[in-house]
């Protein structure tokens, strides 16, 4: 048995993105005896939102389409049938604006330089889905940033700069590039792909899996 | 390093947030997929199935259903025409085994 490297691709206005991270935190205590180190990696579901976001339902209504209404109320209630065993309240009605996601983005990248990413993506899921609140916001952002200990005054800062965009961006075209179509996506070992929010037992023995493989020599 | 990955499983999931509009094909349609090339093609399973799951990242549900059709010999034009696919999506359609099977192949 080996350590598990895990790069786990989300966008923080995915719903499945949320459920799949508790999933994924569950599945850890479920193979205690493996050590995991998880990085969070960007993907934008829709990049071409302006930076000052869009009304979320209009949006919602125009990217779903009439013809696919019927697939979509049934997404929203098993997400809002699954969410309080995972502990999430979803609440899609009450919310407003479709953000940009990459200054949250960028906010989890500079978390997770703390050790806090993972602690930046839960708090930015829950101001999104539970309190409604516009993750596209610098204000918002920083305020999710004091509350998880963070510098709030550098992250102001940072958040009214480019600062590591490129860098996101680059990222998220590579992962695009090897297939990523979806969110979440887990990466194990930078070997196979586990996508979707996959109930926790299945994310554990894909750990068990990624454990049992032989490590990658790099070239 | 990561170089290629491969996606666990066959079915291009139902819990995840897709980027755009594209409508996935579901496990059941992907699991026929596999058997139809499976069954009429020498590819083999493991080259069958990546073609399945590359069709599905490609292709919305109504196009992998004519995609399939295409598989087992049906004529599918005036499926493709029914559908509202456009000549670039027929074309990709009607292309799709071919320039596809052969890095598939080379991936298994």
């Amino acid at each position: 048995m080996s350590d598990v490297h895990v790069d786990l691709v989300l966008d923080p206005v995915c719903p499945w993105c949320w459920l799949g991270h508790r999933y994924w935190r569950a599945a850890q205590d479920l193979v205690p005896e493996i050590p995991v180190e998880t990085q969070l990696r960007p993907f934008q579901l829709d990049a071409s939102i302006p930076k000052a976001g869009l009304p979320y339902q209009d949006y919602m209504k125009k990217r779903v389409g009439e013809d696919s209404q019927g697939r979509f109320k049934a997404m929203r209630e098993h997400l809002e049938a699954a969410g309080p065993a995972a502990g999430i309240v979803f609440n899609f009605d009450e919310i407003a604006v479709r953000p940009n996601t990459m200054d949250a983005h960028r906010l989890i990248r500079w978390a997770q330089g703390q050790d806090k990413g993972e602690d930046a993506a839960e708090a930015v899921f829950k101001a999104y889905f539970e309190e409604q609140r516009d993750i596209g916001s610098s204000a918002e952002l920083t305020a999710i940033a004091d509350s998880i200990g963070l510098d709030a005054t550098l992250v102001s800062e940072l958040l009214a700069t480019p600062r590591d965009t490129d860098t996101l961006e680059r990222e998220e075209r590579f992962y695009r590039s090897l297939g990523v179509a979806g969110v979440p996506c887990f990466i194990f070992n930078g070997a196979f792909a586990v996508s979707g929010a996959e109930a926790p037992e299945v994310l554990a023995d894909a750990i068990r899996k990624a454990a049992s493989l032989p490590p990658e020599e790099d070239a | 390093m990561i170089r290629a990955i491969g996606f666990a499983g066959l079915v291009i999931s139902l819990t995840a947030c897709s980027a755009g509009t594209h409508t996935p094909p579901d496990g059941a349609e992907q699991a026929r997929f596999a058997a139809v090339c499976v069954e009429r093609f020498e590819y083999g399973e493991q080259a069958c199935a990546c073609l399945s799951r590359r069709a599905a990242q490609r292709f919305d549900a109504a196009a992998y259903a004519i995609l399939i059709d295409s598989m087992t010999g049906e004529p599918i034009r005036s499926q493709m025409e029914a559908a509202g696919l456009n000549a670039s999506e027929q074309g990709a359609v009607s292309r799709f085994v071919v320039e596809t099977a052969l890095s598939c192949q080379n991936e298994t």
